[in-house]
């Protein structure tokens, strides 16, 4: 009677311990390996990346799909009558505004990627977004096949052309990455106001916000100036745009330093490229 | 059959948030904590429900957290308290059903929005307490949506049947 109701018991603690190792296994292990993802957000990407993606297109393209068909509203107008007969057309048309789109953002990006000495930079697709807004990460289409590795720069477009940081990898998996996002509270970077040079450390702050913190009370700097990466931290290359001052906050000052809002130069909460550099040197 | 429905639910979840999220409408509340919640009561296999949690979470970890792990406790510590007080105040009707039901709302999401960023020392950004507040309020309204579901559904005769 002693041992039907004791061992059972101990069984079943037994496999309760080892599922719960097995469950601390998956959350903490193979994160000091060079792909610094543990083995369960691994299999987690693996689970979840095909359908993300899938999220990803789908809305991107009924995005573009409304972009363009509001565009043909307007367009209807003027044309009423020629409307009417070519409206069978526009899934078509759509089709091809969202390739032509496509192409001139590519070409946009590849502008970008000749500004740089490297072998072969690669160019993914987000397909992934913080499940909560206000969290800098995103999930990239290309990983360790493609030759990225943690802690490698990752850039996007600006609305002016040039290119600008985006942030930086910090996870891989076969086929896909995770990016901190220069906006995450996590992200730090050391960076410099191009016009004064002053030194300082860009750190996220949230959506669209950096603060470039330990930046002198007597330092030169006025709005609009803008901040690049200094190099000194061996993860960007010097040069990089960051973003533009958008606020100093003078009466704010915090002894010694002077903190500085700074409006990141990519629009991140809607990047749909980035640009990972495998081998990071200005030309 | 009930534990497919369960994980394509899931990742249909997922899907819709996604989606919505590149659509360029960013939805302000958990969705996956009060659906696991409801999902308890369908009585699916034990092994596949906790399995399906912890998936989600870590889920939600890799596409949201720079730390593996702050979703998956919060996850089950929303659903131990949830396991140790909903069940019994539910039964005592909707006023302590419903207040048990706040508490395992906020316990959850506190605990994977503060707590455990804490303790795992990740940087929080400005403002931060009104950003959580908002998300709880939102995540409570969702949990009192899915929880009316599940009163008026089959899950109701699910849950008086085995409970």
């Amino acid at each position: 009677m002693f041992f039907k109701d004791f061992i059972p018991k101990i069984i079943r603690i037994v496999i309760f311990l080892i599922v719960c190792g097995a469950g601390l296994f998956l959350i903490f292990g193979g994160l000091k390996d060079f792909k610094a993802l543990s083995y369960g957000e691994r299999l987690a990407l693996k689970i979840g990346g095909p359908v993300s993606k899938s999220a990803a297109l789908s809305g991107l393209n009924l995005r573009h799909f409304f972009d363009y068909y509001l565009f043909l509203v307007g367009v209807k107008k003027e044309n009423e009558l020629l409307r009417q007969r070519i409206a069978y057309l526009e899934a078509e048309l759509a089709k091809a505004r969202e390739a032509q789109l496509e192409n001139e953002r590519l070409r946009k990006l590849s502008k970008i990627i000749d500004q740089f000495e490297t072998s072969s930079p690669v160019v993914a697709r987000v397909i992934g977004r913080p499940i909560i807004s206000w969290q800098g990460i995103i999930i990239i289409d290309q990983g360790l096949k493609a030759g990225i590795l943690p802690e490698m720069p990752v850039l996007g477009k600006t609305p002016f052309g040039p290119a600008g940081v985006v942030g930086q990898v910090i996870g891989v998996e076969e086929n896909y990455a995770k990016v901190l996002l220069l906006t995450d509270p996590s992200s730090a970077i050391d960076a410099l106001i191009q016009r004064s040079r002053e030194r300082g450390l860009l750190r996220g702050r949230g959506p669209n916000k950096c603060i470039l913190d330990y930046v002198s009370a007597e330092a030169d700097v006025r709005e609009n100036d803008m901040v690049v990466t200094s190099g000194f931290d061996a993860l960007f290359p010097k040069g990089l745009l960051l973003g533009y001052v958008s606020r100093i906050k003078a009466g704010r000052s915090q002894g010694l330093f002077k903190p500085i809002e700074i409006k990141p130069a990519v629009k991140l909460d809607n990047i749909e490229e980035v640009i990972v550099l495998r081998k990071v040197k200005l030309k | 059959m009930k534990n497919l429905v369960f994980f394509v639910s899931l990742l249909g979840l997922f899907w819709c948030y996604q989606f919505f999220s590149f659509l360029g409408v960013s939805i302000p509340f958990d969705p996956f904590l009060p659906v696991l919640l409801g999902f308890y009561f369908w009585r699916i296999k034990f092994n596949y429900y906790w399995l399906g949690v912890f998936i989600t979470a870590l889920l939600i970890d890799v596409f949201s957290s720079v730390v593996p792990g702050p979703t998956v406790f919060s996850y089950f510590l929303a659903l131990f308290c949830f396991l140790q007080c909903y069940r019994k105040l539910a039964l005592r009707g909707i006023g302590p059903a419903f207040f048990s039901l706040v508490i395992v709302v906020v316990i959850g999401e506190g605990a994977r929005l503060l707590l455990f960023p804490a303790l795992f020392e990740v940087p929080l950004p400005e403002k931060y307490g009104l950003i959580i507040l908002k998300y709880i309020l939102g995540t409570l309204i969702w949990g009192i949506l899915c929880w009316t579901f599940c009163q008026i559904s089959w899950v109701k005769n699910v849950f008086e049947s085995t409970h």
